[in-house]
């Protein structure tokens, strides 16, 4: 799939300094099917938990069912991430839009 | 002298370096000088002097004599946040029309002082912002043809690439407060105010709503400066409007080379049938060729963030030359003055008037609370939690 494809390349990359320290994700997912829907959330989520080497110790979320999810995570070691997935039911395209900061730079990738 | 007259608060060093400009080129007005409160500081007075003899006016060191001249009908406001509750009381209370650097002031109280008195005058205000700006009036534009179904959710995000990034100290995790008494330093700002500013404003702006409770997060990722200072330099704040709909934004700054342009800016509009990403970077042209790539300036002490216009040429910046958008250069501080002097010619309403700034400083005030005591703050609270 290509939104494990995009984590990973982003993953390698993050374990190799490009950024220096991962400090913040913003992942917006939108989808064209609704099963995708909570199915990348966890594979976003996931992610995250990689990028930051832990598990957040908020999770907060607010949604519409049919139409979308946000999530904001918490780590205790001050790191952040804002996740949005939601359906296009008119253009029927999977779409990726990421930033990932770090104290040194940052990684982007718009589908 | 034009039609209107201009007094500018504040001088170099301050957004008041391009709303000068505009003002000096908007063919209804003229300037006809800058002043300061008189307590003000006099490295804050020695610049307000340089923008008076760039420009050529007098220079008033009592804010109070100078609003006595009836020559002047438009006060623009930018003295040091700590101040801006004040001094636009003083303005109003004189009858002039006011245009407002962002963010409004630095206190909730203040801010609602600021809205009272304006309706009482009947005078126009108007806080600088991005509402203007053709890429943003497009997300206006898709909201109103309802193109994408009812609007539930949005993104707005604003980070300015500016300033040397990675001197943070590796570790550092700042505790949030719930205390603002100082906005004001010479080596940084308080990002999430000063810049989240921007994309709060956009979010009560388009979706014509009133936030009814935020959960804040604030971060110290790049910079030492605002470490030093113990100050956020990013943060982000859901928002959960009144209507249902609910909005995200991120607001900061990091290094001049984390971005090939100024930084990311982009609305993400969630509609009931479809998303639309606008992004004030696209559609664009690259540019990659044989010259040398961007090259970030020299420390300045006096300005390590790359605020304000540098006359220096040891700390001058160059302009980056790889992402250029085609819609050509937007100059927003033009876009946003004009707009207000019709207003006052039309005498209507501004977009982002006072009470717009007011409903933005709400959220971004809780916006630290909730990032302090890590809970979902309710604006219709906030009054009492700043009393606790």
């Amino acid at each position: 799939m290509f939104i494990e494809n995009l984590n990973t390349t982003s993953l390698n990359s993050i374990n190799n300094g490009d950024i220096g320290i991962p400090k913040f994700i913003r992942h917006t997912a939108i989808v064209n099917n609704p099963e995708n829907l909570k199915k990348y959330e966890k594979i976003i989520e996931d992610f995250c938990r990689s990028s930051f080497s832990k598990t957040e110790t908020q999770n907060i979320h607010v949604k519409d069912e049919s139409t979308y999810i946000t999530k904001l995570l918490k780590w205790d070691t001050g790191e952040g991430a804002l996740i949005t997935i939601s359906i296009d039911k008119i253009n029927l395209t999977e779409k990726f839009d990421v930033l990932i900061i770090g104290d040194k730079g940052s990684i982007y990738h718009s589908t | 002298m034009n039609k209107y007259g201009v007094l500018l608060i504040g001088g170099r060093r301050t957004h008041q370096e391009m709303y000068a400009k505009v003002f000096n080129k908007h063919p209804l007005t003229s300037i006809v000088g800058i002043a300061d409160p008189i307590e003000t500081s006099s490295f804050r007075k020695k610049l307000s002097k340089k923008l008076a003899n760039e420009y050529q006016v007098p220079y008033f060191d009592n804010l109070n004599s100078a609003l006595e001249n009836q020559n002047v009908q438009i006060v623009s406001s930018a003295p040091e946040v700590e101040k801006r509750g004040e001094v636009a009381l003083k303005c109003i209370e004189a009858g002039k029309h006011l245009y407002l650097d962002k963010p409004l002031c630095g206190d909730i109280e203040e801010a609602k002082n600021i809205v009272i008195a304006a309706k009482k005058h009947s005078v126009k205000t108007q806080m600088f912002s991005m509402v203007h700006l053709p890429w943003v009036k497009k997300a206006k534009q898709e909201i109103t043809k309802n193109s994408l179904g009812k609007l539930k959710a949005l993104h707005i995000e604003n980070i300015f690439s500016k300033g040397k990034a990675g001197t943070v100290p590796k570790h550092r995790i700042r505790k949030e407060k719930t205390t603002f008494e100082k906005w004001t330093f010479t080596e940084a700002k308080r990002e999430m105010f000063d810049i989240g500013v921007y994309p709060i404003t956009l979010a009560n702006w388009l979706t014509k709503d009133s936030a009814k409770s935020v959960i804040g997060i604030t971060g110290n990722y790049i910079f030492k400066e605002h470490s030093d200072v113990d100050v956020e330099d990013f943060g982000s704040i859901l928002i959960k409007f009144k209507s249902g709909v609910n909005a995200s934004i991120i607001g900061g700054r990091f290094g001049w080379t984390s971005h090939p342009s100024s930084g990311p800016q982009k609305i993400i509009l969630i509609g009931e049938n479809s998303t639309k990403i606008l992004d004030s970077n696209n559609p664009r042209i690259e540019i990659y060729n044989n010259q040398k790539p961007f090259n970030p300036p020299p420390y300045n002490p006096l300005d390590p963030m790359g605020m304000w216009k540098e006359t220096s040429k040891k700390f001058f910046v160059e302009p980056k030359k790889t992402w250029i958008p085609i819609d050509g250069a937007q100059e927003i501080a033009e876009l946003d003055i004009n707009a207000f002097i019709d207003c006052i010619e039309k005498n209507k309403l501004p977009e982002i008037d006072a009470q717009m700034g007011y409903e933005t400083l709400k959220s971004i005030i809780a916006g630290y609370i909730s990032a302090s005591k890590n809970q979902e703050i309710y604006l219709s609270n906030l009054t009492d939690i700043l009393k606790i």
